[in-house]
């Protein structure tokens, strides 16, 4: 559920309509805006971004805040960005207001650039915030907040995956998949249980090979998974029997030959016929 | 002397024989209308007559390929009789006589299928018959009142003899008997009485009004075409000629009510679903076999017992297949819908309710106060047409009576949502059931219907614009509200500006919150954003500032491209709703911000107007919203900043914009010419928004229509619109083209 930022003095709540907006409603207040001390109170774009690049450089408390104030004043859309990305390059909680409101702007680009701003955050107010914007309207924005949270997510963002999974999985035409689909199978496989990578498996036959194939090799690559849940990866692959699984399974098979995983993947492929 | 009388009482004899075979002249062009002192006679031996007991009975045709019909005895649905003839006409009932026609005969069977008689056609199909006692009286003819060719038989019942015959060049319409007087309309605006024993023509009515059927019930005769009039002193005064107030030019309109008097009933609305007439066309015979006329009626049954004409329980219906509704016989208000599960193929109104049979052979009756079912049973027979008789008082117990009847709201919903494509017409008619109700029931009804994806885009607008009228039951469409887009949980877009232009309607300031969600959200498309931000000017809530203000300030200047994040050419995604669209619901931010704050809060329209990167085309709109609403000067310098990427528009900067009355009063003179372009349409829409450039001088240009087809037919006629003179420069107008009232 796709969580909009208020930014109301008033911190209205959200529609009761998705469990996530109830569980972790990010309402971020706007004041009235005061005057802006010199340099910051420019409408020169360009000096505008020199600021912001400076922000970032020399990484002086009061200086993100600065940003993300003249943010929410309004600015054209590429002094945003520019913004946005100084905030993502500090990765300074100082900035989480201006990216929480910019998370709902109507520029999906603008959107991208705010995920990517809490993505570096990584504050569990934005994971939360991140969460909801897996139902955005915008399906760029939708695949980088699934990419997001398969590194900053935890198990209540796993449980936001698997509902973006679900959705998608079935519901494109296209031979490779839905993006959202894969993106959100990989970040489960980086950040879910053993159960969760178990339950992934049961996928294999719904999802396309190509869009599961990288989630798979992101569970076999953790070091947190026991061995047999690596091992009933590397069955379930087998079990596809497909020119595309073979090759799944050699190339891991070379990352650990000597292992007792790597040994598994190169039996269960020699027994996939060329 | 003897002799002399012999011969003279020969001759009457001969006269008499005579008369009662060939007839005495009728129909005579040259003869003008009864007085009232020649007509009170026949009415008062109406009032006398007896009226025989009908026995209740369905006839029934099954569909193509079978031939003939069934007979069945209602309430208890026994079968009586199957006939197998080839019948060509729909069957006439007429008390324990079953007529059609089959091959050049006129054919009569009794209740139990037996052939009682024939007769000749003479050439002439069978079109209509009345019965009193042991004569029935038929018209033939039936090729419509344009072609004056017809034949009135008057027969014994029991025998088929027949005790007169005429044929004549005139139409014949729908007869009707009161003891031996007998009342037949013909060539649309002539009634003839006639005594069945002289045979003679004894009183003649000749109305402006148009006659086509008479229909006796009781102790009262009425006549009539597209109203009905009761034969009666008062009417007999007036001539039956229709009120004053109805128009020459709207004789040939069939949906056009008249104006309904104590003398006269008309249908009191026009708007019925496909159409509907008054009746169906007694001059034309209706074909045996499927026939849509008889699936798409109004059905009203006057009630002799009520003073002047008066329908049975104040009520008459309308049928639209599957679609039955109930209203008021004086003010045509819509008391209920009822949705059956098949078509219904015949339908009577008795005391009480309709009785109706549906194509799968269920026979049901519903109740004329609330539209639930109270009797239903199974003949057991596939309708393909059926015809019933059925006294005024027909009982029929409770067998089949709904357990859990819903309300009247519930069953306009039902009509309302059904899936059934060809019901689009009664699905419109059941909006504006609920539209006329002002329980917040109906508000409720009306918001699922316009938020339920998977209406048509017609229904769900002309619950949208009712929606706009309510007064009552606000929180349905706070409630609906609440929801918003969402990829994985909500992947439809609510219709946010129609339901907040709903909810100004009926100020309800519980839907503050709801509505400021919406103006946040990205998925709110940018004409719904104005009419969000004009619902919140309206309900003027103080709570709402925030929102508003922090809304200009953060698009004031998000104009231009921007560079996708790890690069790409730059883009501007928002280039078409900043076009105009989102401009205009700027100024209707600001708007909302200069009627509900202080100085203070203008003083935020200010800092977007003075903003060097606000386009000027925007600033003249943020300028316009604030002029009327503080005297501390006025902004929308013309200014040339504006750098960075993006582009401040070239458009001459001024203030002072038309306000939307004078725009809609522009328009007001061609709303007719706009009107016609939606003729040809397929769907029509119950609004169309008409979008343009207009100049100091009012001239319009650009037109830009809501719907892509009216493009070329609308887009004239607005370029010709003349509007006030302003000081506006160049300025978007929108102008809303109401296409339902």
């Amino acid at each position: 559920m796709r969580l909009f930022a208020i930014g109301l003095a008033l911190g209205v709540a959200l529609g009761a309509s998705t469990a996530f907006a109830q569980e972790h409603p990010p309402t971020p207040s706007t004041t009235e805006p005061t005057g802006l001390p010199a340099p910051w109170d420019t409408d020169d774009p360009a000096e505008l971004m020199r600021l912001f690049d400076r922000a970032v450089v020399r990484n002086q408390p009061g200086q993100i805040p600065m940003v993300s104030t003249v943010l929410l004043r309004g600015v054209p859309p590429n002094v945003a960005a520019s913004g946005l990305e100084a905030i993502q390059r500090s990765g300074r909680a100082e900035g989480s207001e201006a990216v929480l409101r910019f998370l709902s702007h109507r520029r999906p680009t603008l959107r991208r650039y705010a995920v990517a701003a809490a993505w570096a955050i990584h504050t569990p107010a934005m994971v939360r915030a991140i969460e909801s914007s897996l139902g955005d309207p915008s399906a760029a924005v939708r695949e980088h907040a699934a990419r997001a949270l398969g590194e900053i997510g935890d198990a209540h963002s796993v449980t936001a995956l698997w509902q973006a999974l679900e959705h998608d999985v079935d519901r494109t035409l296209r031979p490779e998949g839905s993006e959202l689909a894969h993106r959100a199978a990989v970040s489960i496989a980086r950040r879910g249980t053993p159960e969760d990578i178990t339950r992934l498996l049961t996928f294999m036959q719904r999802a396309s090979f190509t869009a599961m194939s990288e989630a798979l090799q992101a569970a076999l690559a953790r070091t947190d998974v026991p061995d047999p849940i690596k091992v009933n990866v590397i069955n379930a692959v087998g079990n596809l029997a497909t020119p595309d699984a073979r090759t799944f399974l050699t190339d891991f098979a070379r990352t650990a030959p000597r292992s007792p995983l790597g040994r598994q993947a190169t039996e269960t492929a020699s027994h996939i016929q060329q | 002397m003897k002799t002399r009388l012999s011969l003279g009482l020969c001759g009457l004899l001969a006269l008499a024989a005579c008369r009662s075979i060939a007839g005495t002249a009728g129909f005579e062009l040259d003869r003008g209308p009864s007085s009232r002192d020649d007509l009170g006679p026949v009415i008062a031996r109406i009032a006398n007559a007896n009226s025989a007991a009908v026995p209740a009975v369905a006839v029934v045709l099954p569909p193509s390929p079978a031939q003939g019909f069934s007979v069945f005895e209602l309430p208890s649905g026994r079968r009586l009789s199957q006939v197998s003839a080839r019948i060509d006409t729909r069957p006439i009932i007429v008390g324990d006589v079953i007529l059609s026609h089959v091959q050049g005969m006129v054919v009569a069977w009794s209740l139990d299928g037996t052939e009682r008689w024939r007769a000749g056609d003479d050439g002439l199909s069978l079109n209509a018959a009345a019965r009193d006692g042991d004569h029935i009286a038929i018209t033939l003819g039936g090729n419509g009142l344009s072609t004056h060719q017809g034949a009135l038989l008057v027969v014994d019942a029991s025998s088929g003899h027949r005790v007169s015959e005429r044929r004549i060049a005139h139409a014949l319409g729908q007869p009707a008997m009161a003891g031996n007087d007998l009342f037949v309309p013909w060539d649309g605006q002539n009634v003839s009485v006639f005594d069945v024993d002289s045979d003679q023509e004894i009183a003649r009515v000749r109305s402006r009004d148009v006659m086509a059927l008479c229909v006796r019930e009781g102790s009262a005769v009425y006549l009539g075409g597209r109203g009905l009039y009761r034969l009666s002193p008062a009417a007999a005064e007036n001539g039956l000629t229709p009120p004053p107030e109805a128009s020459d030019a709207d004789a040939g309109a069939a949906s056009t009510p008249r104006p309904t008097s104590a003398t006269r009933w008309a249908l009191p609305r026009a708007d019925l679903p496909g159409n509907t007439p008054f009746s169906i066309d007694p001059y034309t015979t209706v074909r045996s076999g499927m026939n849509a006329r008889e699936r798409v009626r109004a059905l009203w049954r006057p009630d002799p017992a009520r003073p002047d004409v008066a329908m049975t329980d104040g009520k008459f219906y309308s049928l639209f297949y599957r679609a039955l509704f109930g209203m008021d016989a004086t003010t045509g208000a819509i008391q209920w819908g009822y949705l059956h599960t098949a078509d219904i193929v015949s339908a009577e109104v008795v005391r009480g309710g309709v009785v109706f049979v549906d194509e799968q052979g269920n026979i049901a009756m519903v109740d004329q106060a609330t539209g639930a079912r109270r009797w239903g049973t199974s003949l057991n027979a596939a309708a393909q047409q059926v015809v019933l008789q059925l006294p005024m008082e027909f009982t029929a117990g409770s067998t089949g009576a709904d357990a859990n009847p819903t309300s009247a709201v519930e069953r306009l919903l039902a009509v309302a949502g059904d899936s059934d494509t060809r019901l689009m017409p009664a699905q419109l008619f059941a909006v504006k059931g609920l539209a006329e109700s002002t329980s917040a029931d109906a508000t409720r009804a009306l918001v699922a219907i316009v938020t339920h994806p998977s209406n048509t885009q017609d229904l769900r607008a002309a619950a949208g614009e009712a929606l706009t009228h309510r007064t009552s039951g606000g929180y349905a469409i706070t409630e609906a509200l609440s929801a918003r887009y969402d990829y994985l949980r909500q992947p439809i877009v609510p219709p946010s500006g129609l339901l907040a232009r709903a909810l100004a309607s009926s100020h309800e300031q519980s839907g503050v919150a709801a509505l400021v969600a919406h103006l946040n959200d990205p998925a709110t498309r940018a004409a719904d954003v104005a009419d969000i931000a004009a619902a919140l000017r309206d309900l003027g809530d103080p709570a709402a500032l925030p929102a508003l203000q922090e809304f200009l300030r953060l698009y004031h200047a998000d104009f231009g491209e921007v560079t996708p994040p790890g690069g790409g050419d730059a883009i501007d995604e928002r280039a078409d709703e900043n076009s105009g669209t989102f401009l205009q619901a700027l100024g209707a931010v600001a708007e909302a911000i200069a009627r509900i704050g202080g100085n203070a809060q203008l003083a935020s329209i200010d800092d977007a107007i003075s903003d060097q990167r606000t386009p000027r085309d925007l600033r003249a709109t943020l300028a316009g919203a604030r002029s009327g609403h503080s005297t501390a000067g006025t902004a929308g310098t013309p200014s040339t900043g504006g750098g960075g990427s993006s582009e401040p528009s070239s458009m001459v900067v001024g203030v002072g914009a038309l306000a939307q009355s004078q725009i809609d009063e522009a328009f007001a003179p061609v709303r007719p010419r706009l009107l016609e372009c939606l003729r040809s349409a397929t769907s029509r829409p119950a609004q169309v928004r008409i979008q343009f450039r207009y100049d100091t001088d009012g001239r319009i240009t650009h037109p830009s229509i809501g719907r892509a087809e009216f493009q070329q037919c609308m887009g004239e006629i607005v370029t010709g619109v003349q509007l006030p003179t302003s000081t506006a420069g160049t300025e978007i107008g929108t102008f809303y083209l109401q296409v339902i009232p």
